[in-house]
């Protein structure tokens, strides 16, 4: 299997006025071609910080990446400079971000700016780009293809404008796909639209897709593979069916708490997690989970857990995992 | 596409409304003017006021002579000027072009150059271009045109010609190749000084939007994400100060004109108000605000055309 | 399913760090801190507090507001203690250089006299007290009848809103300088005369300002949310609306004040203005360039004090703008 993204111990900080923000506190992970990895999350967890250094699309000051290595299809991510990242921006990996509202230029026709990157690249002609824009809008189930590529974006709705950045995204064929939270704007059942749309795609076309999202519950149909997120660190990683049925870290375990599910009677409340992340201006020294983690202990509190194997393809980060953890006093 | 139609529409019958008040106005002014519009210098021989009187019915009631009012401005007919007696269209139609060619020039400048440092500001925020460029600004808009004009005519004009015996700008009249340079940046500074603020303005903003993330997530480089997607999204907002904009060229025309001595309506103008021209006056200023409405008007259809949202819901944003 | 505890199947350390022996009692249980985690690391600062400490962190700002505290302090006092009256020619001594020593009083002339031998420092200052006046004067007047105006039109909304809006429209398509220039020929010359022609104009940019504003705000959840707890129109337009517009008001008239100064020195210019022998700016700049060629001084003084003075309003206003911003909140 060709391993299309490699992330080795990335490191990325914001150099703000009120001193450094640890973003990115030492993140590893891996896709591979065909593959959906699902980077899981809350907010401010440096799940999108991360996505968006793969593209180097954060303004280099003040972000900056303090260490680690970017594998991307054989280039050199890290070491890459701007005009090498424009030819690999559109061409090997894509993006599309969370508010289609606001990501599309509303003064450009839509079928213009879903062919800007082909007239770039390949440079085709004035009328193949018109057919291009007409058969990336049929790819995404757009009805009236030829119609609508002639229209502005404000006349397009908001599923229809996600589509439309995903056939945007996908026009040069590139390697990888990334999507930003493309789901959180939209309603419920619009939702499901799209998600159907890339698993469709990553079927069809075998491109390999991270998506970004803190929504446990969309990730289950498409992801192969799961990150879990937490204040800059990945504290798990493994398979979906790893992640969902045999998870192994307090914080996933308590992600998967606090869904409801068809079964939730309505007499039960809501699970949440008590407390909020920290603040990455002061990083913790220990497992930035201790503070609202149930099985805490006093290691947790001033030591980092290093990643553990509990399976094959499945790691995770806690003291618990340790194999000098005594089993027998789980306290509660 | 009805919506947009409506737009135009709407816009046009506010310019019709304008024009109609300002008739409306003029001519409640002039009649507020101490004396008759008749009683000069010269004493008019009785049968020739008779005459006049019918002509401008001023021997009628008020509303009447309203009627025959907007009749003769609809005509072209704006009275004769109480000064040297020549029919008011006339010396409106002789001045005007010269203004005009002032005018047109200072405004071409001044959007050029204008929206090319608003670019550069935005672009090299923070850098030396940036703070050179909005200090420049700065002085555009706090010094008046009067004095720009002054100075340009004192430094470049004449100290100029002593330094090297060359008159390279000239420092009155208008005609020669080397007369219109000097009156026209004058007129422009404060207009170009405007439109490179707002741009800037404008153009950080539309720079901090998600399309603008999205076109970088294609691979465009710097130069087409800004030439190609910033600067139309950009624009739109100095379009909307264009109007109030020709207004500011036109009224400093009143002034440049005077110190350059230009030929122009702005000097004419300023002379028949210092006289108390009453006709020309009123003339003059009834074609000044119709000639703003329209330019005004002008505006709105250019801005209709570059915003497509006009399309679906007929207003400006 | 997902609601199984988590597991430890058999883990294998497999990291190098934890390769280093670990005390037993490392693993003792403790459990969850939330109080901690609540406790916010940064202090939150109020708006205003925010917006004053930005300011006054502004060297720009402070440099405005110190020069502009001169110039009134000038405009009052520095006539007063003149040996000179503004008025008071000595033909004989006209177009003197800065520092002449007058010949009646032995006091010298600070900044030379004008053709008709007047004290140029002191007309200096007594048409600052012209300028800002009608300045100050009329930006205030604009200011109540823009927020009156505007404030009722966007509060009231529906059709109220929709013919105040148009007469608005209407009003802002006549050049306002054209108005302004047939206000002064037919009424009498002077400050009043001003300050009337301009105000009758100048308010629709304000109107505008504070109509989008009230409209905008008056649909934000928090005013439903205090109509909802049952406060009356006056307090929720009192408490809710009014510090939102406030940083609006003040920034609009702190720009609009350049304007101003700019078309009483305009209009003084076209001999339309102040009448002689009072003195304005703009009279003074007049005069300058009739003599500018041979005696530059005349005019140099009076174009760098308007100059200077439209530069410290539109600078402050500049920075009280990006003070208020809530967008570049720290």
């Amino acid at each position: 299997m060709e391993r299309i993204l490699d992330i080795k111990d990335l490191e990325v900080s914001f150099d703000t006025y009120a001193g450094e923000v640890h973003a990115v506190r030492g993140v590893s992970l891996h896709v591979d071609a065909g593959e959906a990895l699902a980077i899981v999350g809350e907010s401010g967890c440096g799940k999108s910080v991360t996505a968006q250094t793969v593209m180097k699309l954060n303004p280099m000051p003040p972000a900056r990446i303090k260490n680690g290595k970017i594998d991307l299809c054989g280039r050199d991510i890290v070491a890459a400079g701007e005009k090498e990242m424009q030819g690999i921006r559109g061409q090997l990996v894509s993006m599309i971000f969370q508010d289609p509202m606001t990501c599309l230029n509303p003064t450009k026709k839509v079928g213009k700016q879903l062919t800007e990157t082909l007239k770039k690249h390949k440079h085709l002609s004035g009328r193949q780009c018109r057919e291009e824009a007409v058969r990336l809008l049929k790819m995404v189930q757009i009805p009236n293809a030829e119609q609508r590529a002639g229209e502005y974006p404000h006349e397009f709705s908001g599923g229809m404008r996600q589509r439309a950045m995903i056939a945007m995204a996908l026009s040069c064929h590139p390697k990888l796909l990334i999507a930003d939270e493309p789901t959180t704007a939209l309603d419920v059942t619009i939702q499901a639209q799209i998600m159907e749309l890339m698993q469709k795609i990553r079927d069809e076309t075998g491109t390999s897709i991270i998506l970004i999202t803190h929504d446990l519950g969309v990730v289950a149909n498409l992801a192969d593979r799961v990150a879990v997120m937490y204040a800059g660190k990945i504290v798990e990683q493994g398979s979906a069916r790893d992640i969902f049925y045999r998870a192994a870290h307090p914080y996933t375990a308590a992600l998967l708490r606090s869904l409801p599910t068809v079964e939730t009677s309505r007499s039960e409340e809501l699970v949440s997690i008590p407390g909020t992340p920290p603040d990455l201006y002061a990083p913790p020294a220990g497992c930035a989970f201790a503070s609202r983690c149930k099985y805490c202990m006093k290691l947790c509190r001033h030591r980092q857990p290093p990643e553990f194997t509990v399976a094959q393809g499945h790691v995770a980060s806690c003291w618990r995992l340790h194999p000098d953890f005594p089993r027998q006093k789980e306290g509660k | 596409m009805p919506k947009q139609l409506q737009y135009y529409l709407k816009r046009v019958l506010y310019a019709v409304i304008t024009i109609f008040l300002l008739i409306c106005i003029t001519f409640f002014l002039m009649h507020l003017m101490p004396g008759d519009p008749f009683s000069g210098e010269k004493a008019v021989p009785a049968e020739i006021k008779a005459a006049l009187y019918a002509k401008y019915g001023l021997d009628q009631p008020l509303p009447v002579q309203f009627f025959k009012y907007v009749g003769n401005v609809l005509h072209g007919d704006f009275g004769v000027s109480l000064q040297d007696k020549r029919p008011v269209a006339q010396t409106i139609a002789e001045a005007f072009p010269v203004s005009a060619d002032l005018g047109i020039r200072a405004l071409i400048f001044a959007t050029i150059i204008g929206l090319l440092l608003g670019v550069v500001a935005a672009v090299k925020r923070g850098t030396g271009w940036d703070t050179g460029t909005m200090f420049l600004a700065l002085i555009g808009v706090s010094v008046p045109s009067f004095i720009l004009g002054a100075l340009l005519q004192y430094f470049l004009g004449l100290k100029l010609y002593q330094a090297t015996g060359r008159q390279i700008f000239a420092v009155m009249g208008w005609g020669p190749a080397n007369s219109k340079f000097l009156p026209a940046f004058a007129l422009a500074f404060g207009s170009m000084a405007s439109i490179s603020r707002l741009m800037r303005t404008s153009m950080l903003d539309v720079l901090n939007q998600d399309y603008i993330k999205t076109a970088k997530a294609k691979g465009l480089s710097r130069g087409e994400i800004i030439w190609k997607h910033a600067v139309r999204n950009a624009v739109m907002p100095v379009v909307t100060i264009m109007g109030p904009l020709v207004a500011a060229v036109l009224t400093g025309t009143f002034v440049v004109e005077n110190i350059f001595a230009i030929p122009g309506l702005g000097k004419i103008f300023v002379q028949c108000v210092q006289n108390n021209d009453y006709t020309t006056i009123v003339g003059t200023t009834l074609f000044y605000g119709s000639f703003l409405v329209f330019a005004n008007l002008v505006v709105d259809i250019i801005y209709g055309l570059l915003d497509p949202r006009i399309k679906l819901s007929g207003e400006k944003e | 399913m997902a609601n199984e505890q988590a597991q430890t199947a058999n883990p294998v350390a497999s990291s190098p760090a934890a390769g280093k022996p670990i005390d037993p009692s490392e693993f003792e249980w403790v459990g969850p801190n939330v109080k901690e985690m609540e406790t916010i690391s940064r202090p939150s600062i109020s708006f205003w507090k925010d917006a004053f400490r930005r300011l006054r962190k502004s060297r720009v700002a402070i440099v405005c507001l110190v020069i502009l505290a001169l110039l009134v302090l000038g405009a009052v006092f520095l006539p007063m203690v003149s040996p000179f009256d503004f008025s008071r020619q000595n033909v004989a001594f006209s177009n003197q250089p800065p520092m002449w020593v007058d010949n009646e009083t032995s006091q010298p002339h600070l900044f030379g006299t004008d053709t008709l031998g007047r004290d140029i420092w002191v007309r200096i200052w007594m048409g600052a007290r012209v300028s800002l006046t009608v300045a100050v004067a009329v930006a205030l007047i604009d200011c109540l009848i823009g927020i009156v105006y505007g404030g009722v039109s966007g509060y009231f909304g529906g059709m109220v809103d929709n013919v105040m809006m148009r007469i608005v429209e209407i009003i802002s398509g006549i050049p306002y300088l054209i108005i302004v220039m047939l206000l002064m020929v037919v009424l009498p010359r002077g400050i009043g005369t001003i300050i009337i022609a301009y105000s009758i104009t100048g308010w629709t940019g304000m109107a505008r300002l504070v109509r989008g504003q009230v409209l905008a705000l008056r649909h934000q959840e928090f005013l439903i949310a205090a109509e909802s707890m049952g406060a009356r129109p006056a307090r929720i337009i009192a408490r809710h609306l009014a510090p939102n517009l406030l940083s609006l008001i003040v920034v609009n008239v702190t720009l609009d004040i350049p304007n101003v100064i700019f078309t009483e020195a305009f209009l003084s210019m076209l001999g339309l203005g102040i009448a002689p022998p009072q003195s304005s700016w703009g009279i003074m700049a007049n005069d300058g360039i009739a003599v500018f060629q041979v005696y530059p001084m005349q005019l140099v003084y009076p174009a760098v004090f308007i100059s200077i003075t439209m530069l410290a309003f539109n600078l402050l206003g500049d920075q009280m703008r990006d003070a208020f911003d809530p967008k570049l909140r720290r």
